[in-house]
């Protein structure tokens, strides 16, 4: 039986149509966690805000911005 | 024949102010030394130089301005040229833009002097994430076959025949991320995310290098050696796509003779 090979990723987003993705990934970040914020931690609907910040956003820039979080110094609206 | 008559045969140009009248050559002026002498003429308009005569050559020309003719030569042209200009922005910015959702998202992260991958679409928690270090292989280290300056110890292998999203960054000074058989170069800025669209129509190994200079070993540093792979489920063992590409992430092929 055939496994049905399934690939998802960030779609792309009309806001942000050309080469600079730079605030597709900063946006994405940002709406995850006003959307957990919004919800909760526990919800669900905000995984897939998740799924597509993880895929655009490099590792080093997510945690850099966890740390920013965390002491409070995020220059984002949170 | 007197110096006067010798004198109406020379050749060249002879200078005519319009108003004045020509004064005879003899004259001389002021100097008492029986040179000619001229006013300046200054508040006259610019003499004539006339062709004709018998026995004199004189050469006429006019300075005119055709102040329509200049107009319209000048933006004739210029409308042409914004024609031609508003097509070829369009096709320019319409080339940037992603029409089809890409099914993979790849990140490479420029290094002095070498690259990071990530594959991070099915990540469960910012921690977890397939990365791995893509460094050139040494003139001293190959293998019999392999490319020298081209060959890296760890490619990028991609799926064939699916759309990719390569996004490109740096973690310390602008790179440039070039595949030329795949048809891609961008420039990667410290701080900006750069997307690329790809489509890899064939199975096989891809060589880039890297096209900015960026230090010491800028001529070391290598963009892929991307393997495109179909992502095959049609055989019996054939693994599920993400399973495929995390081992095949650490394959390094053995050129065969």
């Amino acid at each position: 039986m055939e496994d049905e090979i399934e690939l998802k990723t960030a779609p792309a987003d009309f806001r942000f149509p050309t080469t600079n993705q730079t605030r597709h990934c900063f946006t994405r970040y940002i709406e995850f966690h006003r959307c957990t914020t919004a919800k909760g931690e526990a919800s669900n609907d905000c995984e897939r805000f998740a799924k597509y910040y993880r895929a655009l956003c490099p590792g080093e820039w997510v945690e850099k911005w966890n740390e920013q979080r965390e002491s409070g110094t995020f220059p984002g609206p949170l | 024949m007197d110096l006067s008559e010798m004198k109406k045969y020379r050749t060249g140009l002879r200078q005519q102010p319009r108003s004045l009248p020509q004064p005879p050559l003899t004259e001389s002026r002021s100097l008492g030394t029986g040179a000619r002498t001229t006013t300046p003429n200054v508040t006259h308009p610019p003499p004539t130089y006339r062709l004709g005569g018998t026995s004199e050559i004189q050469l006429r020309t006019r300075i005119v301005h055709g102040t329509t003719i200049e107009i319209l030569r000048t933006i004739f042209p210029s409308i042409i040229s914004m024609f031609i200009a508003i097509q070829s922005f369009a096709l320019l910015y319409s080339m940037d833009e992603v029409v089809v959702d890409p099914a993979i998202t790849i990140k490479a992260i420029g290094h002095q002097w070498y690259q990071t991958y990530e594959y991070s679409d099915y990540n469960s928690s910012d921690e977890k994430s397939l990365t791995f270090d893509s460094y050139m292989i040494l003139e001293e280290d190959l293998e019999l076959g392999q490319s020298r300056l081209l060959e890296v110890d760890n490619r990028v292998v991609v799926p064939a025949k699916t759309h990719l999203r390569i996004i490109v960054t740096s973690a310390d000074v602008p790179h440039s991320w070039a595949v030329p058989s795949s048809g891609v170069k961008c420039d990667v800025v410290p701080g900006r995310l750069n997307q690329i669209s790809i489509l890899v129509q064939r199975e096989g190994v891809y060589y880039g290098q890297c096209s900015e200079i960026c230090g010491n070993n800028h001529a070391f540093t290598r963009a892929p050696g991307n393997i495109g792979r179909l992502l095959s489920h049609s055989g019996s063992a054939a693994p599920p796509g993400v399973q495929a590409t995390r081992e095949a992430s650490y394959y390094s092929e053995r050129l065969e003779l």
